[in-house]
């Protein structure tokens, strides 16, 4: 793991870390490939002063945390919280942009939003992040995907040059469509999401080709059917909102905490740079007493140790104030429980259920 | 007083026995490359807070006293070979300074005088004062690398063992054995460098103590560093 964070962190720095989408294209394909032209450092948020007619609503995928399902140790658990706190920096970073409609942070990629951005922590260590984000629209179409990365120098720094940047290539990317091409999309979007409530009652609207999909026809304007998937749209924007309070009261609780566990592991991190240069410095040491050469190789990796330990320290302690939490809806039946995602599922589910009963009863 | 006394003397002979019989028996499987032997057996409990008993550890200098000792036999019995024109038998000497360094370094490493081991089903976390702790899974014993050195641990049914490995060749290996009354507990620490055939070893005795009866209290402060003052007698209680 920390070879591959390595090589990712060559890849990043090495190449200037960015891509810059074809910003007279009109449908952005992947773009793997490393430019050294526009390096993310220092990237201002373009800040508009009101959101151009119409706007584009933007889901905010919480990160893919890079660690494995099974992984309980006290740095997993600290990735996973990570996976929350930064979606929600990247929200606040898109809102503060003014760019956008409404920005919602959503478990997993969902047709409820136009386009979704989605983000998987490669690593993070308090000094370094390393995210790969790719955004996604209604379309299928990858409109970005950028391996990007900043390392703080000073504490209280934060990542939010990374943030910044991801709000400004999703303008370079929504900017210059045309009005009508942006209404498209969104008309898209919404056919498929009543698509994926009742396949049957909107067959035909949208269609899928080679992982694209592509608006046919609208349906009417009256169309009583519109108006029962506009409802239940409204329902799961309910759930979005249970999400953002969660990440606001996840941010007071473990917030201070945090910013301690990244100060320890930026200085740990610094440490050891400053140690491998001291050793590289004194080159092979052979003038040094065997006694001094073991007593400095022992101290540095003492010093490591406890250095470690300490972070690791910090970890559980982060752990321990990241409980999973029940959620309980507004509505008085129906009480979720379980992980965001699962939470997610259950209230899809339901509200795909009470689609379908509603169908039933008018019919 | 006479019966509790004996008592006493007749258990801590008897514990001391039963460890020293332990510890002769690790110092008989010691190697330079230990080979790793994860054991089924359930590990012995060392949870609890440890302080050093100097009475009954080794010191270095005495330690490194008797090296030398073994050295200068050795030298002789070479010189005696070379004289008589045969060929010397016995194990390479040894170079001084390596191992005046590997004594040097034993002092180091075990300069920690108190341990306070924590201990459930999966994990034992030695930690050690003034020192990075010693922590093992101890399920399936564990290694974790850095670039800076590598650790491994392992319950071998016996002994805790604890190996560490630096980059220019400099092995720690410390193994822990609780005696059979959980009185006492055992840490024998053996270094040894690359290119030398000679390992420095010293074992260190520790008694379990009861933290908070010693009149005295300890609590560690970002400030003043670690801060000791006298515990306020009964009395003192404000009412």
């Amino acid at each position: 793991m920390m070879r591959l964070a390595a090589i990712a962190l060559a890849l990043l720095w090495g190449s200037g870390c960015a891509t810059q989408p074809d910003a007279g294209s009109r449908t952005a394909g992947p773009q793997n490939e490393q430019s050294m032209e526009s390096p993310w450092e220092g990237e201002v948020l373009r800040v508009a002063n009101r959101p151009s007619a119409p706007a584009l609503d933007v889901g905010v995928v919480l990160f893919d945390p890079g660690v494995d399902a099974k992984d309980d140790s006290p740095t997993a658990a600290v990735r996973r919280l990570e996976s929350k706190l930064l979606a929600g920096q990247l929200r606040d970073a898109l809102v503060a942009s003014n760019q956008w409609g409404v920005v919602r942070m959503v478990p997993v990629t969902s047709t409820l939003m136009p386009v979704n951005i989605r983000s998987q922590i490669i690593k993070s260590d308090g000094r370094d992040l390393v995210l790969q984000v790719n955004a996604i629209d209604a379309a299928g179409t990858v409109v970005f995907d950028h391996l990007i990365g900043h390392r703080e120098t000073v504490a209280g720094e934060g990542f939010s040059v990374l943030f910044n940047a991801i709000s400004n290539r999703l303008l370079q990317w929504w900017q210059p469509q045309e009005a009508r091409d942006r209404a498209s999309l969104l008309s898209l979007a919404e056919v498929r999401y009543a698509q994926q409530l009742s396949p049957d009652a909107f067959l035909g609207l949208a269609e899928e080709s080679d992982g694209k999909w592509e608006l046919q026809r609208l349906p009417a304007d009256n169309d009583p059917m519109m108006r029962r998937v506009d409802r239940i749209r409204n329902q799961e924007y309910l759930f979005c909102d249970t999400v953002d309070e969660q990440y606001v009261a996840l941010w007071e609780r473990a917030g201070g905490t945090y910013a301690l566990w990244r100060d320890a592991g930026r200085e740990q991190a610094y440490w050891l740079d400053a140690y491998e240069a001291r050793v590289r410095a004194r080159g092979d040491r052979s003038d040094d007493s065997r006694y001094a050469r073991m007593q400095a190789e022992y101290a540095a990796y003492r010093s490591y140790r406890m250095q470690e330990q300490a972070w690791f320290e910090l970890a559980k302690a982060l752990d321990g104030e990241t409980q999973p939490s029940v959620i309980e809806t507004a509505d008085r039946v129906v009480t979720l429980e379980g992980t965001l995602d699962v939470q997610y599922e259950t209230w899809r589910r339901l509200l795909r259920d009470i689609f379908a009963a509603e169908q039933g009863l008018e019919k | 007083m006479l019966i509790s006394g004996s008592l006493g003397q007749y258990v801590t002979a008897r514990t001391l026995a039963t460890l020293c019989v332990i510890v002769g028996l690790c110092g008989c499987g010691a190697s330079t490359t230990p080979q790793q032997r994860v054991a089924d057996t359930p590990v012995a409990d060392f949870s609890g807070h440890w302080e050093v008993d100097y009475a009954r550890s080794d010191s270095v200098q005495t330690q490194l006293n008797s090296t030398f000792r073994d050295i200068q036999r050795q030298a002789r019995r070479q010189r005696d070979a070379a004289e008589r024109g045969v060929t010397y038998q016995g194990p390479p000497l040894g170079d001084v300074d390596t191992i005046l360094a590997l004594a040097k370094m034993a002092e180091l490493v075990t300069a920690s005088d108190l341990l306070v081991v924590h201990q459930d089903i999966a994990f034992v976390r030695i930690d050690r004062e003034n020192s990075f702790a010693l922590v093992c899974d101890i399920r399936d014993g564990q290694t974790s690398a850095t670039q800076l050195g590598q650790e491994t641990c392992w319950w071998d049914g016996q002994q805790l063992h604890f190996y560490i490995e630096l980059p220019e060749g400099l092995s720690i290996r410390h193994r822990f054995v609780r005696s059979a009354d959980g009185a006492l507990l055992a840490q024998r620490t053996r270094l040894s460098t690359r290119g030398t055939q000679r390992d420095f070893e010293v074992s260190r005795i520790f008694a379990r103590f009861e933290p908070g009866n010693r009149g005295y209290q300890c609590i560690d402060t970002l400030s003043r560093g670690r801060v000791c003052s006298t515990e306020r007698a009964i009395s003192d209680t404000p009412l």
